[in-house]
């Protein structure tokens, strides 16, 4: 049996379009959620945590509807992907509320909470207020608001995002244990790594539709079609771009001020045939950047080819 | 394994009226009210001063006021920065009624404004060497406090971002409506509470009719309230 089946599902915010005729099943395990900003993952998010009702269509969590009824949300743990918390509480006063508002008994909410915030690091500062918590340690206290009634179903929106790579690593882990141990989580992001490294299958949303989905690298493979621009600012671009004419996987290259633009068709080989050349030749790099890590560029290129699913 | 059942929503109601009241503690709004609730004192304090002081009556109506601003700025500003702040979204993704959320914080923010409205009626009668508050003019106070509540709740639900000045200035309106015309008049809450604190020559029977007035219009707004919130996406 599904946990989720999204049927034909569409919501509107007023004229302002959240999802599209979204039809999707989602059977268990880890889930990314892949798209850029206002792409529609925080509105599929918010409908499945029973916070949004859709405009047309069905939706339903364990055979029922998320926002109607309650005992479908008590297997439901979910964090929102803003910062806003009651910042008066300590981190184990706003768990144990939340477990106790999620049917943990009063008597067994603290012992929840306690038990939540160590599963997420958050042991040493259980007793501070969240008023002055970093970034990672509120990602963290939400998460733990979202684990501390055990639900079955967990469903976090951007749980990564401005999280510092050493918190960044640790959550990862901390959630892909929670799926070890048996929980379906969707987890939402716009950075591809960061969903890769939580699990290797995805939805890709666009624009409030279903662009692609299945397993990362089948993706990763299509998108590695899209030719790659790597823009390299340095004192020599014309040394740089004759070492690198030649290759058969560079598609064109552009002469810009300050700089050249390669598009590649390879940018792993791209990148080593650039660093051999940049050490060989004695050029100076001052940046390096690569406009289609906007995930907005390769997913406007997705649509603009396939026109639809993949 | 965690226990699977679900709240009740008095038990909802109960932890979300603890949660309020934590948050009330800590924050500077009580603060603030205590200020407030303390201007009728000073009312009174002075108008002796000045060897006219003032009657019971006419710290009812200067504590009537004050309701008029601590229940907005305690409910509607509750409730309105909740769903503004999108903290509605933890307490409406959790598996309790919504209607939990406003009798939760009700639960909380009506006794304490009615404790802030009593004392503050209490010491003022006395600067003013009044007395002791009468009988229907305590339980017009906390019928009133309640009452207004339900309608800062009810407007902070329709239009949370302005909802406390909105209610503020609706009960503003409300107050002089209680002037006009008998038919019109049934429609002000604080020509309600007045009636009910039988402390104006208002005709026979005007606390009784004040008392139905009173239950029918917090009715009204409560139910405003509850099925608005119930609709309400985050």
């Amino acid at each position: 049996m599904s946990v989720v089946v999204v049927d034909n599902c569409s919501k509107w915010y007023g004229h302002v379009l959240g999802i599209s005729d979204v039809s999707w099943k989602l059977g268990g395990g880890i889930v990314g959620l892949l798209g850029p900003n206002g792409a529609g993952k925080s509105t599929l998010i918010k409908m499945m945590a029973g916070l949004l009702q859709p405009s047309r269509g069905a939706l339903s969590v364990f055979g029922g509807s998320p926002f109607d009824d309650v005992a479908v949300r008590r297997r439901i743990g979910y964090a929102p992907e803003h910062e806003k918390t009651w910042d008066e509480l300590t981190a184990l006063e706003l768990v144990t509320v939340m477990a106790k508002l999620a049917g943990v008994p009063s008597s067994r909410a603290p012992a929840a909470a306690e038990l939540a915030l160590a599963h997420m690091g958050m042991t040493d500062a259980m007793h501070r207020r969240v008023r002055g918590f970093s970034k990672g340690m509120r990602q963290r206290t939400k998460l733990a608001t979202a684990i501390a009634h055990d639900p079955d179903f967990l469903l976090l929106d951007e749980p990564l995002t401005g999280v510092d790579p050493i918190a960044r690593v640790d959550i990862v882990e901390r959630i892909r244990a929670l799926g070890a141990a048996g929980k379906t989580i969707v987890v939402s992001s716009h950075v591809l790594y960061e969903i890769e490294a939580l699990t290797s299958e995805i939805v890709v949303i666009y624009r409030g539709q279903v662009l692609a989905e299945g397993n990362v690298y089948e993706i990763r493979k299509l998108i590695d079609r899209h030719p790659h621009r790597i823009r390299i600012e340095c004192d020599q671009p014309r040394v740089v771009a004759s070492a690198l004419a030649t290759a058969d996987h560079v598609a064109r290259i552009v002469f810009e001020r300050g700089g050249v633009l390669i598009e590649t068709r390879d940018p792993d080989r791209c990148y080593d045939q650039l660093a051999e050349a940049v050490l060989a030749s004695g050029v100076e790099v001052t940046a390096l950047s690569s406009p289609d890590n906007n995930l907005g560029a390769v997913f406007e290129y997705l649509t603009g080819e396939s026109g639809g699913r993949r | 394994m965690t226990d699977r059942s679900v709240p009740t929503g008095i038990s909802a109601t109960a932890t979300i009226a603890a949660l309020t009241w934590r948050r009330l503690l800590r924050g500077r709004a009580l603060w603030v009210s205590v200020v407030i609730a303390l201007l009728p004192v000073l009312f009174a304090v002075i108008h002796r001063r000045l060897g006219m002081p003032p009657k019971e009556r006419d710290l009812f109506v200067f504590e009537t006021l004050i309701l008029v601003l601590l229940a907005p700025m305690f409910v509607a500003s509750s409730i309105g920065e909740e769903i503004e702040d999108r903290t509605t979204t933890y307490l409406w993704s959790r598996p309790v009624p919504r209607w939990a959320v406003v009798s939760g914080k009700l639960c909380t923010l009506v006794p304490v404004t009615f404790a802030l409205l009593l004392g503050s009626f209490v010491i003022a009668l006395r600067a003013a060497d009044a007395g002791t508050p009468s009988v229907l003019g305590v339980v017009a106070l906390a019928a009133g406090t309640l009452a207004i509540s339900l309608v800062a709740a009810a407007i902070a639900t329709l239009a949370p971002k302005h909802g406390m000045a909105l209610a503020i200035a609706f009960l503003l309106v409300d107050l002089p409506l209680g002037a006009l015309p008998a038919t019109l008049q049934e429609l002000s809450v604080t020509h309600q509470i007045r009636a009910l604190s039988n402390l104006w020559d208002l005709g026979r029977g005007s606390a009784t009719s004040g008392a139905i007035g009173l239950t029918v219009l917090a009715v009204v707004w409560g139910v405003i309230a509850a099925l608005r919130i119930r609709r309400l996406e985050a």
